[in-house]
């Protein structure tokens, strides 16, 4: 048996909760291999968390910028009201528990020949592996009128949960009665397929009680969207969606929805289909692409994302190199997709350190949405890579669009979103 | 026995005033709220109530005609219909919130009226509780005398549905309650009652009780 079997990760799991605070002391050994992880979101700290749990004679650094970090997943809750500190964890834990390098500070470059990274402060740090899993790129200048500056100012984005989150909550509260809300998705794939849409559900939903004439314009860049029949069908029942009262608006990119300029000053956008639309909150989504780390290296080969091994991840350009999350090129692009990858990539450099194989990876995916309150829904896909392609093995989405109403449905998965978030908020940092 | 309960309730009222709550919190039973309570209860019915079992998704926990298929939740069947019809108040109200787990039934409840609630406690009420067959390989600790009073050791509900029947449950999940009601966790005790009998509990005896009842 080369492989550490699910069961006895399971097992090692078991026995750290009973740990409880207790560390993970490592026993290095003299030719212990330094692993150094980009990036302390979802995917970098489960990919130290589950590399540590298998393997206590291995450095593990963690590079990241920021001391706290703000879960992207359910944060649209505090758009309406959530505490944002539910949402918020620092460091300090993982650090202790699983017995790592945190390093605070930028990667500006890679040299893979000599297996180096220079950092932002001019330090030079040498890797064995390195897992790259800096979140995605973002792209401003397809916007006409559009820049980072703005879209830190009074354009936002809200795309990467922390300070835009409670600006775009404030933005939010302070509309005008009976104001407008435009809310602008990008073409596909992008992080979080669902989030725009809930986004807008929860705006409207917010705005039934605080600003019962305030609108919501969705202007998209795609032709539909995940859950979209579900959406609609529940914008019908409680926001007027597709009448004169509707709370509501939804222009796909087939009706020339996608947003082309933005006039920050007499906040106005214009779209595809050449109509200007004036509105008192303007959230732009950005495009994603690979992190411009990734491009900027050539790790992308000039595309927009980074082509990787999908059997372990690893990068298809440079040896050693391991890219997870938002910017490897899988065609879905979630939080629960880059911990999964984080625990391929556990596995696999573990393997290589032992010289075995490191298995066959299933991916899953799983996309937990709120339509409201009373309203959720799930998508469970299960990926396996098959002849060096990567396949959609099962994709399970409850309710099902054909299926009739059943309000217990309906409010069991709001909660089991919930607990969702929380379990996994819990996995990834605790 | 009625001198030291009498004991035991008013310690409980003073761990009441001394715990600060919010006004979110819903109201603890007491007697005369429990008694109101009852008196306003719906006459249930069997079959909405088995339609609904469907519906709700309950079966997927709580087993075909409510035995369950896992220690994690209590088997409904032959359960004490005015417990059940409480249970599901409980749940709604946020009153029976052990852990986030709760939020599962607190879900499944929301959009139950008084009536549905009913019904579904009429339906489990006639069904045909769990029974283990070598219930009589385990004896009941000594310290058990003061549950039989409410959950006698067949295993059945209380007269006058002075509680739950216990018999066939898991260990695990009588266990995890008499922990909520230990650490107050779950307060949906009328007047306190089982909170003040679980604090009284070490581990072991938590342990022998669950294990006597589940036998029965």
């Amino acid at each position: 048996m080369t492989q550490i079997s699910r069961r006895e990760l399971l097992k090692l799991l078991g026995a750290a909760s009973i740990m409880g605070g207790a560390a993970l002391r490592p026993v290095y050994g003299k030719a212990a291999a330094k692993v150094v992880i980009v990036g302390g979101g979802i995917g970098g700290m489960i990919t130290a968390k589950y590399l540590r749990l298998i393997n206590q004679d291995v450095h593990i650094t963690v590079i990241e910028p920021d001391s706290i970090y703000t879960f992207c997943p359910g944060s649209n809750d505090v758009l309406v009201g959530e505490s944002i500190s539910d949402f918020q964890r620092t460091y300090q834990h993982s650090k202790d528990r699983y017995q790592l390098q945190m390093i605070a500070d930028r990667v500006k470059d890679i040299d893979f020949n000599r297996k180096q990274l220079k950092t932002g402060s001019g330090k030079k740090i040498a890797y064995d592996y390195l897992v790259l899993s800096p979140g995605p790129g973002f792209v401003f200048d397809n916007i006409a009128g559009w820049s980072k500056e703005l879209a830190d100012s009074k354009i936002l984005h809200a795309w990467k949960a922390g300070k835009q989150t409670l600006m775009l909550r404030d933005q939010i509260r302070a509309m005008p009665q009976g104001g407008v809300m435009v809310i602008a998705p990008p073409p596909m794939p992008f992080r979080c397929p669902p989030a725009p849409y809930e986004r807008a559900s929860f705006v409207a939903e917010w705005m039934a009680q605080h600003n019962p004439r305030g609108k919501i314009i969705i202007l998209d860049n795609n032709p539909g969207f995940v859950f979209q029949k579900q959406y609609i069908k529940y914008w019908k029942q409680r926001r007027a969606y597709g009448t004169d009262k509707a709370s509501i608006e939804w222009i796909s990119s087939t009706q020339g929805g996608a947003v082309t300029q933005v006039d920050a000053r007499n906040m106005t956008v214009r779209i595809q289909n050449g109509e200007t639309i004036r509105a008192d909150v303007i959230n732009l989504i950005p495009t994603n692409t690979a992190n411009r780390l990734l491009i900027r290296t050539g790790l992308t080969q000039g595309k927009d994302w980074a082509a990787v091994n999908h059997h372990d991840m690893s990068s298809l350009v440079q040896k050693d190199v391991y890219v997870i999350g938002d910017s490897a090129d899988f065609n879905i692009k979630t939080g629960y997709l880059a911990a999964d990858q984080g625990k391929v990539v556990a596995q696999a450099i573990h393997a290589r350190l032992h010289n075995q194989a490191p298995g066959q990876p299933l991916y899953v995916n799983d996309c937990l949405a709120k339509a409201g309150k009373d309203f959720g829904m799930t998508l469970t896909e299960t990926y396996r890579e098959r002849e060096g392609k990567l396949q959609l093995a099962q994709s399970i989405q409850r309710p099902l669009s054909s299926e009739p109403e059943n309000t217990f449905m309906r409010h069991f998965l709001v909660a089991a979103a919930d607990n969702w978030q929380r379990s996994f908020r819990r996995d990834v940092f605790d | 026995m009625l001198k030291i309960l009498c004991v035991l309730v008013t310690l409980w009222s003073t761990y009441l005033m001394a715990e600060s709550r919010t006004g979110q919190t819903p109201p603890l039973w007491t007697s005369e709220s429990w008694a109101e309570a009852i008196k306003a209860m719906p006459k249930g019915d069997v079959q909405r109530g088995e339609h609904l079992d469907a519906k709700a998704y309950c079966a997927t926990c709580h087993g075909d005609k409510g035995v369950a298929p896992s220690r994690n939740t209590p088997s409904l069947a032959g359960q004490d219909p005015l417990y059940i019809y409480k249970a599901l108040m409980d749940f709604k109200s946020g009153l029976w919130h052990i852990d986030n787990k709760s939020l599962g039934m607190h879900a499944l409840t929301l959009p139950m009226n008084k009536q549905d609630m009913a019904d579904l406690a009429a339906f489990y009420g006639v069904q045909v509780r769990p029974h283990q067959t070598n219930a009589a390989a385990v004896s009941a600790p000594p310290v058990m005398a003061a549950c039989t009073t409410c959950h006698p050791a067949s295993g059945d509900a209380g007269p006058a549905h002075s509680g739950p029947a216990l018999g066939g449950q898991s260990v695990y999940y009588l266990v995890r309650q008499l922990n909520a009601f230990k650490h107050h966790r779950r307060n949906t005790d009328v007047g306190g009652l089982m909170g003040s009998m679980a604090q009284m509990l070490s581990d072991k005896q938590q342990e022998a009780i669950a294990k006597f009842y589940a036998q029965q």
